[in-house]
């Protein structure tokens, strides 16, 4: 029981996959101006993630080595056309929204990362377990940022207005916030405020 | 049989693919008719939208109900479509012209007798989103509905308070603010429509 509560630990801090490991910073960018759809993209991820290190392990024995990326490769795109379908069946104005960023995910370093460096040597129902904390690991840093750009961009959250019209009408003011740049500098700050903490626990609080 | 060997390794590779690209064509052709749907219901909604008519944004059997009453035509200037609301008749014309960032595609309604927009519909853009990409919102699109056609031809815009503008019998409505390109392009795109819809309407009197 205590693997599967150091694997949670690790994916969500000591060892996050954007915090920590810089995988994934490509989505992290494009992705994170507005809540709902950073939402539906990282839920994405943490379903392709589990998904793919469960089956990748399940057939790890059968694999033989020449093309054990080519079929890590296959088993992703496959969990990642399935939520593009999914999407596109069931929920018709996220897909146009996110438009090709599901296909993208395919891209995401952090479910070949996770394949590569877990399932390959791990049981299928903790390769699971390592594909859905580290998915949840890049949720939450994903959807720390979309909470500032969405509120200062849009004024927004989750589409509800919470700023006074006249907060963003101005046009000039944040329109950073909704643009790219704004999430470099964030994902900036996460790492410089995460590091610290780290530090300050490794020394016990001395420099 | 030898994992590493080539045999094993072609005939895995082989019969792996084979298995998950047949999941997904049964997942493709199992989806495909609401896929099909979806996208229809879609090009119906904007154009419903552009004639003002009301309709469950939710209900999919409700807008191809509601779309029941439209025409589609054919003219030299490209397909438009005809309905009759409430006695009159009114025109939606499909068009397109060049943004910021890429093309803007959208359907403007117009009454009968070229008088009023009945609306305006954006289908699809790439402009900046939160700038230029605010044309989708409703605060913006709402003021062609029922906006009075200028004799000229040109409805301009004029700098607002991002509320949008009530004035449906001025020659204006409000641009986007820090959107000034954007908002150009939406003018012109509206100008070349309505004079195509005049070539239109024109021929058929």
């Amino acid at each position: 029981m205590s693997q599967t509560k150091d694997i949670l630990k690790n994916n969500l801090w000591d060892n996050n996959p954007i915090l920590i490991q810089i995988l994934g910073i490509c989505s992290t960018l494009a992705v994170t101006n507005l809540l709902s759809n950073t939402l539906i993209m990282t839920l994405g991820v943490s379903f392709v993630t589990a998904l793919s290190s469960l089956t990748l392990s399940a057939i790890k024995k059968l694999i033989p080595r020449k093309v054990r990326m080519i079929v890590q490769t296959l088993v992703i795109a496959f969990y990642v056309i399935i939520v593009d379908i999914l999407l596109k069946a069931y929920s018709p104005e996220i897909s146009k929204n996110l438009g090709p960023y599901v296909g993208l995910i395919i891209t995401n370093c952090i479910i070949m990362g996770r394949a590569e460096a877990f399932a390959q040597s791990n049981p299928p129902g903790l390769s699971f377990w390592d594909g859905l904390t580290s998915g949840l690991g890049y949720m939450s840093v994903l959807m720390l940022i979309a909470f500032v750009r969405e509120l200062l961009g849009f004024g927004t959250l989750f589409g509800y207005r919470v700023m006074p019209m006249a907060f963003t009408s101005g046009g000039y003011n944040w329109t950073i916030m909704v643009m790219a740049p704004s999430a470099f500098f964030l994902v900036g700050i996460l790492l410089w405020i995460s590091k610290s903490i780290m530090l300050k626990n490794e020394t016990g609080g001395k420099k | 049989m030898n994992k590493n060997g080539l045999t094993y390794t072609i005939l895995f590779s082989f019969v792996i693919t084979f298995i998950f690209v047949f999941l997904l064509a049964l997942a493709n052709v199992s989806t495909l008719g609401i896929v099909e749907e979806n996208a229809q219901v879609n090009e119906y909604r904007a154009i419903l939208s552009a004639f003002g008519i009301e309709y469950n944004p939710l209900d999919n059997q409700d807008i191809i109900a509601k779309y029941g009453q439209i025409q589609k035509r054919e003219s030299p200037e490209g397909p438009y479509y005809e309905a009759t609301i409430d006695g009159e008749t009114a025109y939606a014309l499909p068009s397109t012209g060049s943004g910021l960032w890429g093309t803007i595609e959208v359907v403007m309604g117009v009454s009968g007798d070229l008088t009023r927009f009945t609306g305006l519909t954006v289908i699809t853009h790439n402009e900046t989103p939160g700038l230029g990409g605010r044309i989708t919102e409703s605060w913006f699109t709402d003021q062609y509905v029922g906006q009075r056609i200028p004799e000229n031809g040109q409805l301009g815009m004029t700098s607002g308070d991002g509320a949008g503008d009530p004035n449906k019998d001025d020659d204006s409505i409000d641009a986007i603010t820090g959107a000034t390109r954007t908002s150009d392009s939406m003018k012109a795109i509206v100008a070349s429509a309505l004079a195509r819809m005049k070539t239109i309407v024109g021929g058929n009197t």
